[in-house]
């Protein structure tokens, strides 16, 4: 009989093999591949005690996040005698790789403060999720902008505007408000994850391309709308940073586009999931490897059709 | 309006819809019933044009048609009133508050916090707001409570009087022979007959007869086992 531990580690084996059959054998390579040069720049990268640390406190930080947005509650409930090994053996997978370049580059220290995370947060009791309200949240976002009106209440619109004042209070600081225009990016593309009901698709287009193009043109107006007055205002503190700060708005908004390109490309309604969020993920940490930085626009230009012929069926049908 | 020639499907080849042939006028009202697996769904998502059938065809409008499933499902964290105002059209008739004097949605409150049966009303009048020529309605009634039934049943007389062609799948047979034209029985992805509804609770007795018979023995079985 195999032990919980075990059990487990199957499940998400199958889950991974499932998510990578789901993109097909050239992109889980190019996936393999961003993945080993990722942590090939990681092993260069956490060399001193200082960077352990900074690498592992970044991981650290994941976990109680991870830990907090469980949706498997009832299921730790009912399996209430195992909750610990279930979650240990959940956390200790996902932090197995930071875990091995510590190990590898001699941070046993930042090691040993990730796995004591890793454990301390299996004890932090998970509550259901109480009744939310949604008086009053989020009236200001157009109704068209229906995955925004979601995505605000979701993250929490008080963290988006301290985010937000930050970035301008410390616009005098170099490079921080761009830094913080890419975790408002991240932020807004977090709001194409899930996937709308099939009715909706049809509501106003009677085209996939249409739909898709409009949906393209609504959200990028509206982020620009967010994001240009900080990087303007970024510019008036830093005017020789131009071209940086031409080419990281150029970047951003390709990130978005592209999240939207591929939510489509694997349209599939009812899923909350899929391999979209692989290619979010991508499309956000390639801004800092410097080889991936065009692979939000290739993967967008190769997506894009894609998109459309997923979303076909559902505009003209499939007979 | 749906003309469907000698369908057939399967999933992962293991054959679910054979050799189906069925002709809906428009203003029809048609009934899908059948025991689980029996292909309703796959019908109708091949009719709404989501699904590819391996053979023959179904000649639909898609662009005209609007589909409820089993379990509708919205973005989480939006309230009715805003799914309803996004669906929406300003050149449609559809009242929101008129509608919900009808339904009695909490429409302020957010989605998530609804009930299955509350978001089965709000994906009934989504599905009337939408005001599509024909109407795929995936279990309708499930998750409904009597009211809501009796809502339904009322509604859908007013729909096919406009013209609007009706699909409609159920488990519960009272509700088809309520509200439907005919009614089409499917067994293992073929068609047994389409019945007028005077006909169907003859063939409803008969089946439930006979799942009686086949079943009390095996369920002893079980029993004395356990």
């Amino acid at each position: 009989m195999h032990s919980l531990a075990a059990y487990i580690k199957e499940i998400r084996l199958k889950q991974v093999k499932r998510e990578l059959s789901a993109l097909g054998l050239i992109y889980s390579l190019v996936i393999a591949a961003v993945l080993f040069f990722a942590i090939k720049a990681t092993v260069v990268s956490v060399t001193t005690f200082r960077s352990q640390l900074i690498f592992s406190l970044i991981w650290s930080a994941l976990l109680p996040t991870i830990h907090f947005s469980r949706k498997d509650i009832r299921f730790l409930e009912i399996t209430k005698g195992s909750t610990f090994q279930f979650l240990f053996t959940d956390y200790f997978l996902l932090s197995l790789i930071p875990l091995c370049i510590l190990c590898y580059c001699g941070g046993f220290i930042a090691a040993g403060f990730l796995l004591t995370i890793a454990i301390a947060v299996c004890f932090i009791p998970v509550s259901r999720k109480s009744r939310k309200s949604a008086i009053g949240e989020s009236d200001f976002i157009p109704k068209y902008l229906i995955e925004w009106k979601s995505g605000v209440r979701k993250s929490n619109k008080i963290v988006l505007l301290v985010f937000y004042i930050l970035a301008i209070a410390l616009s005098f600081l170099p490079f921080f408000s761009l830094f913080v225009c890419w975790i408002i990016t991240g932020i807004i593309c977090g709001f194409y994850q899930s996937f709308e009901p099939r009715n909706q698709l049809r509501f106003h287009h009677s085209e996939p391309q249409n739909y898709l193009n409009y949906k393209i043109k609504i959200a990028a107006i509206n982020y620009l709308k967010i994001i240009a007055p900080l990087m303007f205002i970024y510019l008036l503190f830093h005017p020789d940073q131009w071209i940086i700060i031409g080419t990281a708005l150029f970047l951003f908004l390709s990130i978005l586009v592209f999240t939207l390109v591929a939510k489509y490309a694997y349209y599939s309604p009812g899923e909350t999931s899929g391999p979209h969020q692989i290619y979010f993920t991508i499309g956000l940490l390639s801004l800092f490897i410097p080889f991936m930085v065009p692979i939000p626009l290739v993967l967008t230009m190769t997506h894009y059709r894609k998109a459309v012929k997923r979303l076909s069926p559902y505009f003209y049908g499939s007979n | 309006m749906v003309q469907i020639e000698n369908l057939s499907f399967a999933y992962n080849k293991v054959p679910v819809l054979k050799d189906i042939s069925l002709s809906i006028a428009k203003g029809a009202v048609l009934g899908l019933a059948g025991l689980n697996g029996a292909g309703k769904t796959t019908l109708l998502e091949i009719i709404a044009g989501y699904l590819k059938p391996i053979t023959g065809s179904a000649n639909v409008d898609q662009i005209k048609c609007s589909y409820l499933e089993t379990q509708p499902f919205f973005y989480s964290n939006i309230t009715g009133k805003e799914y309803l105002s996004f669906i929406t059209r300003k050149d449609h008739s559809f009242s929101i508050e008129k509608w919900n004097d009808v339904f009695h949605l909490p429409l302020h409150e957010l989605i998530e916090n609804y009930s299955s049966g509350m978001k089965k009303k709000l994906a009934i009048m989504g599905i009337i707001a939408l005001e599509r020529e024909l109407i795929l309605l995936d279990e309708p009634f499930n998750a409904l409570d009597l009211e809501s039934v009796e809502i339904v049943k009322l509604i859908l007389p007013i729909l096919k009087k406009q013209g609007k062609t009706i699909i409609i799948t159920s488990h519960i047979l009272s509700t088809l022979t309520d509200t439907c034209d005919s009614i089409c029985y499917l067994e293992n992805g073929s068609i047994k007959g389409i019945y007028s509804k005077q006909q169907f609770p003859g063939l409803a007795e008969e089946l439930l007869s006979d799942t009686s018979n086949r079943f009390q023995t095996k369920i002893d079985d079980a029993f004395s086992n356990s």
